[in-house]
């Protein structure tokens, strides 16, 4: 959970504040905004005095990255952080559409860690799933006729033999 | 971000970096099920290149990552080149043929550009300054190549055989489980057709293969026929380069596909049964010198009988009184051209010891599954070495010795755990034991109490014994189809040697780890025999037939 502090503990700990595309302000301590390779960059570039504006990154997701940053940099015991991490991810995925929006702010923000666990949950939703489980999932259009259809059978045909 | 985003429009969206990494989790038909979902997918997952980079990347069996650029550039696609890989990859490993005894090994593996070769390696004398200093003889039995007018098309397969030639062909079908490797005539016609060459009596398959592996037969030019085959320098590129060139430029000049009615005009006498085999097997009696054997074949082909190699019969008459097979009129009239083929079949194999039962009538070769070494089982896989210590070299007074290639594999047996020594290949004049016989069979659980016999090796360092196993040893038996065994140990020397030591007579059988695919990189290349018997040896011979190289090999220390 990205906290918000006193202007005390700013003076204590080296702290940024960063403004999400909807203009939301989030103050996190300078470890945690490091967890992401852009905002390292930046920080590294301009300094942490001024607010850094993440244009592309809303409010909402923002707040669940910040979340995710600040419990990975707390160095906690490998399986505490997988339990966590499966939880949050259980939460993520409920909705499908949050949950790709944290897919692209994490690739885009480069926190490989946070990548890596979506891309592994993200291959779970579609292992040894057929193509209209996929279809009921992520409530795709079946806009293939039944002559392409086919096709496309009969071309991936050998991918279905057992490796 | 975007706003509410889902369904196909989402998936797009995601960069090609995550979608590979995403892809490197999955499985190809999970790639393919995503792909059959709607048009756009499909679009986007044929057509990305990470993606099939990933999973050619995660396939076990894929060439080495290093070559995975080079060969692109014979692909349309990464998607191709791993629909190559994929459907070739049940054809790599070790294969075997009971004939001859000395050994009939071949290995299929990837080449540096896009191919899968197979060599046989050759019954051989150790060279003089052990293994490693090489060179080890082989004769390259075939390779597949992929079709460059069409990837989706069957791979070409060229057929090697005697006077440097190549005999084009394709590849018909490979199982994914496929434990027989054949070669076949296909006979291809506009509408689909079952195949029939395996309906064809032994001799007309015998013919029709002969004939058709004669007609396609080309010379390979003078400046290519000792080209490597396989990368062991960086001068190599060049002559590989040609040699594929060449190879593709052949097989489209000359697909290796003979029209029907030339095949009709020339196997004129198609009505022919099997008792016209005589004359042929007449000569193949007088060749070789255990012509008995290979007659008892032809004796029960003109019963109209198969013979399994290790002698059990079946009938080839069906339940009804109907004979299985077809005419090689009705075979060649099925189709409108025919042509080499070379089928990987999956088959209900019985298997003794680690060894294959083989078919006596099948052109073919079968697998011998590489087990691999793990945790308590740690001596799987092949080895290599000579009877005698110091181990690896042929010493002054006895040069010579035969090279010894042993498969390890485990079994369980009655709740013991058992490490089978496989002969695969025996360098000795005249053959001593059966191939497949288990040179050694040793109890894991059972540690030896005998010492070894021997303080120091042959650079006089003093021999460290790890571990010490009891077990057999094979041993003269009841004739030489059903060898003996006598009590000795298995030792595993510091240096990662290890050696067997019959307890009576002190002989000791020494190998050491092979690494196949580097010893064939800086082997020799000795010719190959007539095309039909460069891919299977069907006639009993106890003899050396692949090579006609002096030799004089020793049995023992």
């Amino acid at each position: 959970m990205a906290t918000i502090i006193t202007k005390e503990q700013q003076e204590k700990e080296k702290m940024v504040t960063l403004v999400s595309s909807d203009s939301e302000k989030f103050v996190v301590e300078q470890k945690v905004a490091e967890k992401s390779h852009v905002i390292k960059m930046v920080m590294n570039c301009c300094g942490i005095e001024s607010p850094i504006p993440v244009r592309r990154v809303k409010g909402d997701i923002l707040k669940s990255i910040l979340e995710y940053c600040e419990k990975h940099s707390k160095g906690e015991a490998q399986e505490v952080m997988e339990k966590w991490d499966k939880e949050y991810m259980d939460k993520a995925e409920k909705d499908l559409v949050f949950f790709h929006d944290l897919m692209l702010a994490s690739h885009f923000l480069h926190i490989q860690e946070l990548v890596d666990l979506i891309a592994v949950t993200f291959a779970g939703m579609l292992k040894m799933k057929s193509p209209e489980e996929i279809r009921q999932k992520f409530n795709i259009n079946n806009d293939l006729t039944k002559e392409q259809e086919e096709h496309i059978m009969t071309t991936f045909g050998w991918a279905f033999q057992p490796i | 971000m975007a706003e509410s985003r889902c369904g196909s429009e989402a998936l797009l969206a995601m960069p090609e970096d995550v979608l590979a990494m995403i892809s490197s989790l999955l499985r190809a038909r999970d790639l393919c099920a995503l792909a059959q979902t709607c048009r756009a997918l499909h679009r986007a997952i044929t057509l990305s290149e990470k993606c099939w980079l990933a999973q050619c990347l995660i396939l076990p069996t894929s060439p080495p990552p290093h070559l995975l650029p080079v060969w692109r550039v014979s692909f349309p696609s990464y998607l191709l080149l791993f629909r190559f890989v994929l459907s070739l990859s049940p054809l790599l490993g070790l294969w075997a043929h009971q004939n001859p005894e000395l050994g009939n090994a071949v290995l299929a593996l990837w080449g540096h550009l896009p191919s899968l070769l197979a060599f046989r390696i050759i019954p051989q004398e150790l060279p003089s300054l052990g293994l490693e200093s090489g060179p080890l003889l082989f004769a390259p039995v075939f390779e597949i190549l992929p079709n460059p007018q069409d990837c989706l098309s069957p791979p070409l397969f060229f057929l090697h055989g005697a006077g440097d030639s190549v005999h084009p062909g394709s590849v018909s079908m490979v199982h994914p489980d496929s434990n027989v490797l054949l070669l076949e005539v296909d006979a291809q016609s506009q509408s689909p057709s079952p195949p029939g060459f395996v309906r064809l009596s032994f001799g007309d398959r015998r013919r029709v293969l002969d004939f058709v592996a004669k007609r396609v037969r080309i010379a390979v030019p003078p400046n290519l026929a000792s080209a490597p085959m396989l990368r062991h320098r960086d001068e190599d590129d060049s002559l590989l380069q040609m040699r594929m060139s060449w190879l593709l430029d052949t097989h489209k000049a000359h697909n290796g596909r003979i029209d029907r009615c030339v095949a009709e005009s020339n196997l004129s006498g198609v009505g022919r049964k099997a008792s016209d085999d005589s004359e042929v097997a007449g000569n193949w009696r007088r060749r070789q010198p255990g012509f008995l054997h290979g007659w008892v074949f032809w004796v029960d082909e003109l019963l109209g009988k198969s013979r399994s190699l290790n002698g059990t019969k079946t009938s080839s008459m069906n339940i009804n009184g109907e004979s299985k097979h077809i005419s090689l009129q009705d075979f060649l009239r099925s189709g409108d051209t025919i042509g080499l083929s070379l089928r990987g079949a999956q088959m209900k194999l019985s298997t003794y010891r680690a060894w294959p039962n083989m078919h006596g009538n099948k052109f073919a070769l079968y697998k011998l599954p590489m087990q691999k070494p793990e945790t308590g089982r740690e001596y799987a896989g092949l080895w290599g070495g000579t009877f005698g210590w110091p181990p690896g070299r042929a010493s002054e007074d006895k040069p010579g010795k035969a090279l010894f290639f042993l498969l390890l594999s485990y079994e369980e047996s009655d709740g013991q755990l058992l490490l089978i020594a496989t002969k695969i290949l025996e360098g000795t004049h005249y053959v001593l034991h059966p191939n497949g016989s288990a040179m050694f069979i040793v109890k894991v659980g059972e540690p030896a109490v005998d010492p070894f016999p021997w303080v120091k090796d042959g650079d006089s360092h003093q021999v460290e014994v790890k571990h010490a196993y009891k077990g057999e040893g094979i041993a003269n038996g009841y004739g030489f189809r059903y060898p003996g065994s006598k009590p000795g140990s298995l030792f595993v020397t510091h240096n990662g040697l290890i050696a067997f030591v019959w307890r009576d007579t002190k002989v000791v059988l020494t190998l050491e780890r092979l690494n196949l695919e580097e010893l064939l990189k800086k082997g020799e290349r000795v010719p190959a025999l007539p095309p039909i018997a460069n891919f299977a040896y069907l006639t009993k011979s106890y003899s050396n037939v692949f090579a006609g190289f002096p030799s004089n090999p020793t049995y023992s220390s």
